[in-house]
């Protein structure tokens, strides 16, 4: 797996976005960068050269299933892989995150190993 | 009417008369509702009105207790804003015990890591030493490389001890949160239980019908962390393994 990929960190809580990043340096991914909400990672996933996002759901202004679905909608993104990790654990959900085409889905509270787990099932696939 | 066996007679009417002229409204108009009694299908119309006057009485008074209810006033303008007051302070308070922690994780890492890296470069001379093959030179500077490690060692022991301590003052939140936090569920109930009686006079269903109607809301509207009250619902993937069979479930 290539650890240098660009990885793009979507929470309103700037914790949960260090908890994540502390989690993915120590998983050896340095490069990280951070979102507050949907409305301000399309931008920058649409300018940057991104590999992979990881998305809260329940954020202000757009949450993260509309990000996940511009995601899927857009030329130069559709192909990314993205894990969601959130609190909304309702089966509606997970099924609605699933329809839209989610690589994987961590509910919190989650562990350094789940999201490890999750992480390798991903990228197990797209390599 | 046709019903109605018994009959209205002069006397009654007179009866009636004589009470009002006499300006006696009381014994009038139980005298009134008496007559009615006489015809069944008069009764059970002046029924429905006696229980709507009721209804309409009792509502009445419900709106005005609830209107003139001081503590109600207490709660709208002093409890309900101190209770958004605690809620907001809760979340700096929560969100500065995780900033502090996660200072004290940043602060720690690169001793840690550097602590790691030393012992790796003096692993192979320490090696060679104990078993007995290292030169002059080589046994130097492996004695110059433990010495700084120690050094090293003993002063970063100190502030990763620091850090600690930071970390576990840094949970003091827990308390000063749980008691404000006490509060406003106090304050909930408080207002749950003003609102529940309100309803209640006017229907003993309304409770269920209102939960009910709540469930129903859509599926996919974000609701955060769900609740232990409403986790051994089946809707809800209670943790990590029941959502990653239900992704199974859909191919994933």
């Amino acid at each position: 797996m290539d650890k240098n990929i660009k990885i793009l960190i979507v929470d309103d809580f700037s914790t949960m976005r260090r908890i994540i990043k502390n989690l993915l340096r120590d998983l050896g991914f340095n490069n990280t960068h951070e979102a507050d909400d949907g409305a301000t990672a399309l931008p920058m996933l649409e300018a940057g050269d991104f590999d992979f996002v990881v998305t809260d759901w329940n954020m202000p202004i757009m949450q993260g299933i509309d990000l996940l679905k511009n995601i899927r909608k857009s030329p130069k993104l559709k192909a990314m892989p993205v894990l969601m990790v959130t609190a909304e654990a309702k089966r509606e959900q997970i099924v609605e995150a699933a329809k839209a085409g989610v690589n994987g889905y961590i509910v919190k509270p989650f562990t350094a190993a789940t999201l490890k787990a999750k992480l390798d099932k991903i990228f197990e696939r797209f390599e | 009417m046709a019903n109605d066996a018994a009959q209205l007679t002069l006397e009654d009417v007179e009866d009636l008369r004589a009470l009002v002229e006499a300006g006696m409204q009381d014994d009038a108009r139980d005298a009134l509702l008496k007559l009615a009694g006489k015809f069944p299908s008069l009764d059970k119309q002046s029924k429905v009105f006696e229980e709507v006057g009721i209804l309409t009485r009792d509502l009445h008074n419900a709106i005005k207790d609830f209107a003139e209810d001081d503590r109600l006033r207490v709660i709208a303008n002093v409890d309900m804003p101190r209770a958004s007051e605690r809620l907001t302070s809760i979340i700096s308070m929560t969100g500065n015990a995780a900033n502090k922690t996660l200072d004290a994780v940043d602060a720690c890492q690169p001793m840690v890591d550097k602590l790691n890296d030393s012992v790796e470069k003096l692993l192979p001379a320490w090696s060679a030493l104990m078993h007995g093959r290292i030169d002059r030179d080589n046994f130097v500077t492996l004695c110059k490389n433990v010495d700084t490690l120690i050094r090293d060692t003993k002063k970063n022991a100190a502030k990763v001890s620091e850090q600690l301590t930071t970390i576990l003052m840094a949970q003091d939140y827990q308390d000063l949160t749980g008691q404000m936090i006490q509060k406003v569920i106090s304050l909930v109930a408080e207002v749950e239980d003003k609102l529940l009686k309100f309803l209640m006079n006017f229907s003993e269903s309304e409770r269920e019908y209102l939960l009910e109607k709540d469930e129903l809301q859509s599926g996919i509207e974000p609701h955060g962390p769900a609740l232990d009250s409403i986790k051994q619902s089946d809707n809800i993937a209670a943790n990590q393994d029941e959502v990653d069979d239900l992704l199974a479930s859909l191919g994933f």
